[in-house]
């Protein structure tokens, strides 16, 4: 005889701890998910550090007040509570916190900051984002809440199928776009829903809880990958036009310009019927490694229906006012595409703002795309005289401009002086490096850069730029602006669009532009005293070089004719006559775009109704294996492989009714296709055995008869699924009436 | 309980069982299941009503029954004539001791016959059937205690309806098996003719199982063990005659409780140590069926005439009842 009954069911408190572990795994390898959109592992850890504390505070708890009493039940989350608390404020305000842990006024001060910069930093960040102090206390909160969400749902509520919402949430981040509050208000709601139908039906059963965590797992790896979102087009860098992604166009900068597939970004036109530049963002600051746009202070105040007068711009300047239609088609980007210098936009729908000093207008709650506004601006004309005039004066304020990281290679400022030596003011300067950048041995290319490995931004790129003497407009226009800087001229880069093309139709009788992610372009400005910032051109062969910075026109001396023409405005080096795909990123331009990872959208679509369809005979095999296993390890229990054998014979169409008792039972599975003299025999072994178990006197299973109880049960349910026959075999094997049955039975339960 | 006689008796119980039927049928061919309900009555220490036609065995059946078991047999002929005190017996004044002195009267024996028990007047069935409920006698204010074990087998004719009295349903609830004999099929009535030509076989029967022996196979089926599923089954078929809109009168807790004590003796003669749904599904009928009286019918009802459409009722509710499984839900 053996100890088995006792084993029959496990303490609660043995399946909690499976519980928790399993939990553990589930939010470790789904939070790992995030990799995407994160770079780095210690986010990664510090969440982990918050798995084990919260789960393991919850462990501890039940371990002390018992698993499933009432005092554990709320006590294990508030701990938990505390402990993510505590966590939270030794991590990120202990500084500014009493004894290092108590959270003090100053520290929710802190906490506010950290909240607020926290969109700064995720709408202005590049996939996979640095996860910075405030992403990491952003990650560390919604992790926590979360984890806390599924220890209540598991523990407190016993009612694990709920534990699904806090994974499906974590697995949705990345699919989240950065516009608008919609999807998770209705994540929230749909949410809810789900939450009352589990409450309502509250299916027990761990099988039917697996069963709904899986759909909803599943749902929430595969449908992220389906939908069209900003941030998966994104992360699979090269899908479509990063600029589209609203993230730091200035790496991915490349990638759109050799995307063979230019999109239109926008239209525009203008009431002069001159083409103009379109600035997005300002880079200034050249010390990190990669250089991004500066991160702006957005004042509400600063609405750009109103700007200030340009910095710097002086009174004697001549300047011509133009105002530009804009029509933004398909750029998800959190800043507007404006000329410089902007007075005054009107018709925005959305919440823009103007940054001060660079004029760029910015926006921490919408995109740009499907914006129709109207743009006053200035055309400034300075005359080579008032710019020589300037001298080398640069006002004090503009150190910001002038800064350079302290380790600059040493090839740059050589060649910075190589360039303009003898040239006495910063005009005649920045025409001279220009012009250096704009001649051979300088030639255009977007897959050099590649090629050699400085396909990115930074000195050092810039240094090895100007070695190989190949690149695109991100490195001419950052070499001029260090190279600017290096002799005391205020630089930065711009990032936006080349004036576009003429287009065939018109917009109320004025010429139409239109703007493509192949005009894509970044050029530096460089400040002059009494000017203020003006445009220069020095990647060859693309966009134009305005009248002020052009020899030809201004005939300033000792300036050579530049090889490039002027207004050499299709000279992208792409294929011209690739159609304009407007595809945007719907599902549909996903699909047919001829990249790499079109075979894994297909793949999905593929994998993803196979998956669906499997799943039924997936879920019962696994639930036929669990009891077997049991069986087979000496454990498991009569009832639960006599209730298996039921169900196989209903999957196959053999009919056994819940009035009949095991003997009449049998006796019909005796009678049934397929079954041979083995097949008899186990179930002669099986009928005793439940009848023994059942009705006889209680002795519980010794594992002997357990395992022959499985061998036999397997041996019956062959022969059952022996005969069963053609259509209703695959019908059977792909929808298991059983399980089909104990669904719609726990849904009438439901009614 | 001690595990080694009850395993030593019932080694011995299928084999006794076993002679009971072999030597009951030597002498009623074709009626296994009838005689199998008999021993299961007797077992169960219940009471038996056979009701059927005239001339089909019912009497015989009786007989080979007592014939077989060594114990103490009277048959009462039921008449209408007869007096409570010709079954109990009477107190009697002896000249001798000058005192009453009790005779006995014929339901002191282990097994009463009671023939044609449809005859006897309503106060004389009653004498017999409160004996069978209580186990004893009380003549002139003295308790007299019945033999143990004390099995009352009753005939009853239902075809003849003249002059007779059916029994009321109180009274038919205090039978554990009603069965009816049916008519033999034809080989079974063509062994009957051959064997009984000459002589009647009751009289070769001998005695196959002493009453110490009885006895022991009466423990057994005390001891056979019955799950709580089984119970639940049971009682949930009762409450389901009760609900039945065919059935004007349902199962009585009695009826439950004869249903699960037949059931055990049904086990036991199967060789089992535990009482199965099946036991309960194969008594049902002969358990229930007199008993229960069918909603749309006449008053005074309940005979044969009726039974088949009972028997029907009781078949559906069997088998529209589920059945449950013993062991815990496993998770």
């Amino acid at each position: 005889m053996s100890s088995m009954s006792s084993n029959r069911t496990a303490p609660a408190s043995k399946v909690d701890l499976w519980r928790s572990v399993w939990l553990f795994l589930a939010f470790t390898v789904t939070i790992g998910g995030l990799h995407t959109i994160l770079a780095g592992i210690h986010w990664w850890i510090f969440s982990l550090l918050l798995i084990v504390l919260i789960f393991g505070s919850g462990i501890l708890v039940r371990a002390v007040l018992g698993a499933g009493t009432l005092a554990a039940r709320i006590l294990a989350p508030v701990v938990g509570a505390i402990a993510l608390l505590v966590t939270l404020v030794v991590s990120f305000v202990s500084d500014v916190s009493w004894l290092g842990f108590v959270p003090t006024g100053r520290s929710l001060d802190r906490v506010a900051k950290l909240l607020h910069d926290v969109s700064y930093s995720i709408i202005w960040q590049d996939v996979p984002a640095n996860a910075d102090a405030p992403i990491l206390f952003l990650l560390g909160l919604g992790v926590g809440v979360l984890l806390l969400l599924a220890e209540i749902a598991t523990f407190s509520l016993t009612l694990p199928a709920l534990a699904g919402f806090p994974l499906l949430a974590v697995f949705l981040v990345p699919s989240f776009p950065p516009e608008g509050t919609t999807d998770g208000a209705l994540f929230a709601a749909s949410a809810l829903a789900y939450f009352g139908l589990l409450l309502a039906g509250r299916p027990r059963r761990l099988v039917a809880s697996l069963a709904i965590g899986t759909i909803a797992i599943t749902g929430g790896l595969v449908l992220p990958g389906l939908m069209p979102s900003t941030k998966t087009t994104a992360t699979a860098s090269g899908l479509g036009p990063s600029v589209a992604t609203g993230v730091n166009p200035m790496l991915r900068l490349g990638d759109d310009l050799r995307e063979p597939d230019a999109r239109v970004a926008l239209t525009y036109s203008t009431v002069s019927g001159t083409p103009h530049y379109l600035r997005l963002v300002e880079v200034s600051n050249f010390f990190s490694l990669n250089w991004g746009p500066t991160q702006p202070a957005l004042d509400v105040d600063n609405r750009p229906v109103e700007f200030p007068r340009p910095p710097g711009l002086g009174v004697g300047v001549t300047t011509w006012r133009e105002v530009s239609y804009l029509h933004v088609a398909n750029l998800l980007s959190p800043w507007l595409p404006v000329p410089y210098p902007a007075s005054s936009i009107t018709g925005l729908e959305g919440s823009w703002q103007y940054v001060p000093d660079s004029f760029t207008v910015a926006s921490n709650r919408t995109l740009a795309r499907g914006e129709n506004y109207t743009v006053s601006s200035f055309v400034l004309d300075p005359t080579p005289d008032q710019l020589l005039a300037s001298g080398t004066r640069v006002p004090a304020n503009l150190d910001q401009y002038l800064s350079l990281p302290p380790d600059l290679p040493a090839t740059i400022s050589k060649t910075a002086q190589d360039v303009t030596r003898g040239k006495a003011t910063n005009y005649e300067k920045a025409l001279a490096l220009q012009e250096f950048l704009r001649s051979p041995p300088f030639q255009y290319s977007t897959t050099a850069p590649v090629a050699d490995g400085y396909d990115g931004t930074g000195v050092d790129v810039v240094a090895k730029f100007l070695e190989a003497r190949s690149g695109y407009c991100i490195h001419f226009a950052s070499a001029m602006a260090v190279l600017a800087r290096d002799i005391g001229i205020p630089s930065r880069i711009i990032v936006g669009f080349q004036p576009g093309t003429l287009q065939n139709g018109d917009d109320d009788g004025r010429k139409l532009y239109q703007v493509t992610t192949a005009d894509l372009h970044a050029w530096p400005e460089l400040y002059f005293s009494g000017i203020g910032w003006i445009r220069f051109e020095p990647t060859p062969s693309r966009g134009v070089v305005p009248d002020y910075a052009n020899p030809l026109v201004t005939g300033v001396p000792d300036v050579q004719t530049p090889a490039a023409g002027v207004g050499n405005l299709d000279a992208s080096g792409l294929n011209p006559s690739a159609p304009l795909i407007d595809a945007g990123p719907t599902l549909a331009g996903w699909l047919t775009s001829d990249q790499p990872n079109r075979w894994l959208g297909w793949g999905a679509l593929v994998l993803a109704p196979l998956g669906l369809i499997l799943l039924p005979a997936g879920l019962r095999s696994l639930r036929r294996a669990r009891i077997l296993g049991r069986l087979r390890g000496g454990t498991g229990s009569v009832a639960a492989a006599w209730r298996e054998l039921r169900e196989s014979a209903e999957d196959v169409g053999v009919a056994l009714l819940p009035t009949n008792t095991p003997r009449e039972a049998v006796d019909i599975l005796r009678r049934s296709h397929g079954m041979t003299e083995t097949g008899n025999a186990a179930l002669e072994r099986i009928e005793l055995a439940v009848e023994t178990e059942g009705y006889g006197r209680p002795a519980g299973l010794s594992a002997e008869s357990a395992r022959t109880l499985a061998a036999d049960l397997g041996t019956v349910i062959r022969c059952l699924h022996s005969g069963a026959e053609g259509n209703s075999r695959w019908r059977t094997l792909l929808l298991p009436p059983s399980l089909m049955g104990r669904t719609l039975r726990s849904a009438r339960r439901l009614v | 309980m001690t595990d080694t006689t009850s395993t030593f008796v019932a080694q011995d119980f299928h084999a006794l069982s076993q002679e009971i039927i072999r030597a009951v049928e030597t002498v009623i061919d074709g009626k296994r299941e009838a005689v199998e309900l008999a021993l299961t009555t007797v077992l169960a220490e219940g009471h038996l009503l056979i009701e059927d036609v005239p001339g089909v065995g019912k009497t015989m059946l009786a007989r080979a029954l007592a014939r077989s078991i060594d114990s103490s047999v009277h048959r009462i002929q039921f008449t209408p004539d007869l007096l409570p005190s010709d079954i109990t017996g009477v107190s009697v004044f002896n000249q001798a001791t000058r005192e009453f002195e009790f005779k006995p009267g014929p339901v002191f024996a282990n097994l009463v016959i009671g023939d044609e028990i449809n005859r006897a007047s309503p106060k004389t069935q009653s004498a017999l059937l409160e004996s069978m409920e209580e186990g004893q006698v009380s003549v002139d204010g003295s308790t007299y205690v019945l033999a143990r074990p004390f099995t009352v087998v009753a005939t009853q004719n239902p075809v003849e309806m003249e002059g007779t009295y059916p029994l009321p349903e109180a009274q038919r609830d205090r039978f554990m098996i009603r069965i009816s004999m049916g008519y033999p099929d034809d080989v079974a009535e063509l062994a009957m003719l051959r064997t009984r030509e000459t002589a009647s076989p009751l009289d070769d029967l001998v005695p196959v199982v002493s009453l110490e022996q009885l006895s022991g196979m009466i423990r057994v089926v005390r001891e056979t063990f019955v799950s709580s599923a089984v119970e639940e089954y049971a009682v949930s078929i009762a409450q389901q005659t009760r609900r039945d809109r065919e059935l004007r009168l349902g199962a009585s807790p009695r009826a439950t409780l004869h249903l699960v004590r037949a059931a055990k003796a049904r086990a036991a003669l199967d060789g089992r140590e535990f009482v199965l749904p099946d036991d309960i599904d194969a008594l049902a009928v002969p358990v229930m069926g007199h008993r229960l009286i069918a909603a749309a019918r006449v008053a005074g009802t309940g005979t044969a005439a009726h039974s088949g459409s009972i028997s029907e009722i009781i078949d559906r509710i069997v088998a529209s009842t589920p059945v449950p499984l013993g062991t815990a839900d496993s998770r």
